[in-house]
């Protein structure tokens, strides 16, 4: 019994410590109707609180103070969702007929809206902290043109050992082939040593 | 562990405020803790939960005896958390997250940590540094660096408060 309980104190105790060096730290107090009693949650709660937000939410309580940076990297969800970005682009020729100036334009917003969510996804997977992850899916515009960076993101989910993961990619109408999903990644063959047995969900859209 | 058979065995835990709680074992070892140490033959006599206060654990006792009365059925169960849950301040919450990670119980542990998410969810950073009395201990620039570092989590993002 005795060693059972030291097992969870040790669990508890780190933030503890944590807690009082944020206090001594406290550059600018201000006055607060409570103790910041959130704040002093061990690190694993407050991770699991995280993971229940959607990322962008979990990234901005980074914001919060600097008890707060990091724990969001430690999120096991990671879900990029990328409908915000795309719902303001519309490149399909429903509707009213674009001229090609319209059409170019709009071309070109979605390749730098496109840049821009590949560099999200990019700087998210690298300041990832979790060695597990529950949750990883991919949903944006992508085709085969961006497999190499969709195949190292797969690689980084497998790695963390994923257990559901979703590509999505919905198709505008001037589109390259359809990405091709790198079975050899998951083979047993494969040179590359991944550990799928955590996989419990797969999930694709336009995915070859 | 079960000295007669036929009635159910009581055990007995008590608060690190020198509190004592009499609860049926069936409803104890929802906790892994508990039920460790009662497959480990080291419940008899009182167990003592240093991590816990007697009010908290008068509050996680009254969970197991609700939950464990019934059945096997998720949906029930879950009603149950949720009412349960509903009319506790965030105080109690942190009180009782805190027992659930001590006692090892993820359903409770679970249920709570959904609700923090629930009050934090479409919220302003603004927002919930009041709600939760998260002192802010950036200075101005380290403010803004970490703004900047996260830029990407204020883009596209409609928040339910003005602030």
């Amino acid at each position: 019994m005795g060693v059972k309980r030291l097992k969870i104190d040790t669990k508890i105790q780190p933030e503890k410590k944590k807690t009082k060096k944020k206090n001594k730290r406290g550059k600018r107090s201000s006055v607060v109707d409570n103790d910041d009693r959130i704040s002093q949650l061990p690190d694993e709660i407050l991770t699991d609180v995280l993971s229940l937000l959607s990322l962008k939410e979990a990234g901005r309580t980074s914001v919060l103070s600097s008890r707060w940076m990091n724990l969001w990297k430690h999120t096991h969800s990671l879900d990029f969702d990328g409908q915000c970005a795309l719902r303001g682009i519309s490149i399909s020729n429903e509707g009213k007929k674009k001229s090609l100036e319209e059409v170019e334009s709009q071309y070109k917003l979605l390749k730098s809206e496109k840049r821009k969510y590949m560099k999200w996804v990019n700087s998210v997977v690298q300041s990832h902290k979790s060695p597990t992850v529950k949750q990883f899916r991919i949903n944006y515009s992508l085709d085969t043109s961006d497999r190499c960076s969709i195949n190292r993101w797969l690689e980084f989910a497998v790695s963390r050992q994923v257990q559901s993961l979703e590509l999505d990619f919905p198709i505008p109408t001037y589109w390259g082939d359809c990405y091709r999903f790198p079975e050899e990644l998951f083979a047993p063959s494969s040179n590359k040593v991944f550990d799928v047995k955590s996989l419990k969900e797969l999930s694709f859209k336009n995915v070859n | 562990m079960a000295a007669e058979t036929g009635t159910p065995t009581t055990l007995t835990l008590k608060s690190n405020d020198d509190e004592l709680f009499s609860v049926a074992e069936s409803a104890a070892i929802l906790s892994v803790t508990i039920r460790n140490m009662v497959e480990d033959g080291c419940a008899g006599g009182v167990i003592p939960l240093d991590n816990v206060d007697g009010k908290t654990l008068a509050s996680v006792i009254t969970y197991m005896n609700g939950i464990s009365a019934i059945p096997a059925d998720e949906e029930k169960k879950k009603s149950y958390r949720d009412k349960f849950l509903s009319d506790k301040d965030f105080e109690t919450l942190a009180d009782m997250v805190l027992a659930a990670n001590y006692l090892n119980m993820s359903c409770l542990m679970d249920a709570v940590s959904a609700k923090i998410a629930q009050v934090m969810e479409k919220k302003s950073v603004g927002w919930v540094r009041r709600k939760f009395g998260i002192e802010n201990d950036y200075t101005p620039e380290e403010e803004a660096a970490v703004k900047e570092e996260h830029k990407w989590t204020f883009e596209g993002v409609e928040t339910d408060d003005d602030n």
